[in-house]
């Protein structure tokens, strides 16, 4: 039973560690520090993990931050860092 | 005027090849998790690898010999056979985590996934090799990979408290993920004392035709060469520290450790991470797989040397080709970069005792080291550490792979 508790509270930990990561590649990207084909993948990855971990609702956001990253609209990207931090 | 050259490039070389794909992952999960708290575990490792790096430099000064081919001949081959295909197995392993240290590196750059750079970036290392002299292969990645000061460089700009720096170096357990901080302890210095680190430095004591006026170039060379290096290695840890753990972000993708050091250099910090990564793994790949058949060639006592034509050391180079081919397979079939470097740390500090303790009765023998014989100290700093730490990989190996299903 402790174990499985252990495991829950790791897998949430890393959800919200690849939220995190997606914010900071995408304030990074916005801000030209870090190249698009870094910042696509990171996202989609990101992405994959947070829809198969323990907070999949996370996924969604990031996905529109990736095809914003995607479309090259530093002003989506802006507004949805905004909107995501603020929830 | 030559030897104090010499001594010179010796600890650049030591400085720029110090970190691999093991030090760089280890340090920055540690360091994104555990903040400041794993330094000692890099000190710990870092006096060990300064007593093994001196005594493998010693040892073949003083015997002529290489470890590996002594080790034989002191036990005999049947005693020999298994920790030497354990610590053959580790290499593979290693050089597999090298070689996609690389390729992520280059994922990292182009989008392309990683798996694809695997058998161009097989081919180049290989090509190197088969090309080039055993100075070259030292000196030339360990020159490049002098840009991982950009490390220490990030601590002085990103500016570190002096006084939680000097706790990291205390022991200490936190209050939660025990398993998976003495997991990481035994990773560190895994990747902090690999074997092949100090194989390779005693065959290329042998290559370099050091004799008995090296003792002292090669105490020196050790000491600074190694210390500089484990420096590197906790500033991963002090940058992963200072600028991912405040993000919330945990080291547990390559994606995640390449954003450390954009804090510190803004544009460049990404580019310089790849480069520190790529160059890194790709000279630390170098070194194991002529370590590997370094290693081969002398338990079965062929012909063998970086300096010697492919053809004058046939089944030599066709070791470091064979090894170099199988490497590239395991990264080929896609196993997670990360998860495989994390556990071949793991297992390299497992298998240590097999290779560092029958070292240790050799440079306790007057017959191989006459007057030269190890000291009781340094008997026992190495043995305390290697054995410990392996009885901690027994313990912590189990509870990673639980934890981490």
């Amino acid at each position: 039973m402790a174990a499985c508790g252990d495991q829950d509270e790791q897998k949430l930990k890393s959800a919200r560690s690849w939220s995190a990561t997606a914010l900071v590649v995408a304030r990074h990207w916005e801000q030209g520090e870090v190249p698009t084909a870094y910042a696509k993948r990171a996202l989609r990855k990101a992405s994959e993990e947070l829809a198969n971990g323990a907070l999949p609702e996370a996924a969604e956001p990031v996905d529109e931050l990736r095809e914003a990253v995607e479309r090259g609209d530093r002003a989506a990207v802006r507004r949805l860092i905004t909107e995501i931090a603020g929830r | 005027m030559k030897k104090i050259l010499g001594i010179a490039l010796g600890i650049v070389t030591s400085i720029g090849g110090f970190l691999d794909v093991g030090s760089i992952a280890t340090s920055a999960q540690a360091g994104a998790a555990f903040g400041l708290s794993l330094l000692w575990a890099v000190l710990l490792g870092t006096i060990c690898v300064i007593f093994l790096v001196e005594m493998s430099g010693r040892f073949s000064i003083v015997s002529g010999h290489t470890i590996i081919d002594a080790i034989r001949k002191r036990f005999g081959f049947a005693a020999f056979i298994v920790p030497f295909a354990a610590t053959l197995l580790v290499n593979l392993l290693v050089l597999a985590a090298e070689l996609g240290g690389v390729c992520v590196a280059l994922q990292l750059l182009t989008g392309i996934g990683f798996q694809l750079w695997a058998i161009p970036v097989a081919l180049a290392l290989w090509m190197l090799l088969w090309l080039a002299t055993f100075d070259m292969v030292e000196n030339g990645a360990a020159l490049l990979g002098l840009v991982t000061l950009c490390f220490v460089v990030a601590i002085f700009v990103l500016g570190a408290e002096p006084v939680e720096l000097a706790a990291g170096f205390v022991p200490s357990l936190p209050a939660e993920d025990r398993a998976h901080y003495l997991f990481l302890v035994v990773s560190i210095i895994g990747a902090t004392i690999a074997p092949y680190l100090f194989l390779f430095y005693s065959s290329g004591a042998i290559e370099d035709k050091w004799d008995k006026s090296y003792i002292t170039a090669n105490r020196v060379i050790a000491t600074l060469g190694m210390s500089f290096g484990g420096l590197i290695s906790m500033a991963v840890i002090v940058v992963a520290a200072l600028a991912l753990k405040p993000a919330g972000i945990r080291v547990e993708q390559y994606e995640q450790a390449a954003l450390m050091l954009v804090p510190a250099y803004g544009g460049w910090g990404f580019y310089l991470f790849v480069a520190s990564l790529a160059i890194a793994c790709f000279g630390a790949a170098l070194e194991l797989s002529l370590a590997s058949a370094y290693s081969v060639s002398q338990a079965f006592g062929w012909n063998w040397g970086e300096n010697l034509k492919p053809r004058e050391a046939a089944r030599f180079s066709t070791t470091y080709s064979a090894f170099i081919a199988a490497a590239g397979l395991i990264v080929l079939v896609g196993l997670n970069p990360m998860k495989l470097t994390l556990f071949s740390m793991a297992i390299t500090a497992l298998v240590l005792p097999l290779t560092a303790l029958p070292f240790l009765v050799l440079m306790n023998d007057p017959r191989y080291m006459g007057s030269h014989v190890n000291s009781r100290f340094s008997n026992a700093v190495v043995a305390l550490i290697v054995v410990l730490t392996a009885i901690l990989a027994v313990v912590s190996i189990p509870l990673e792979l639980i934890g981490s299903k």
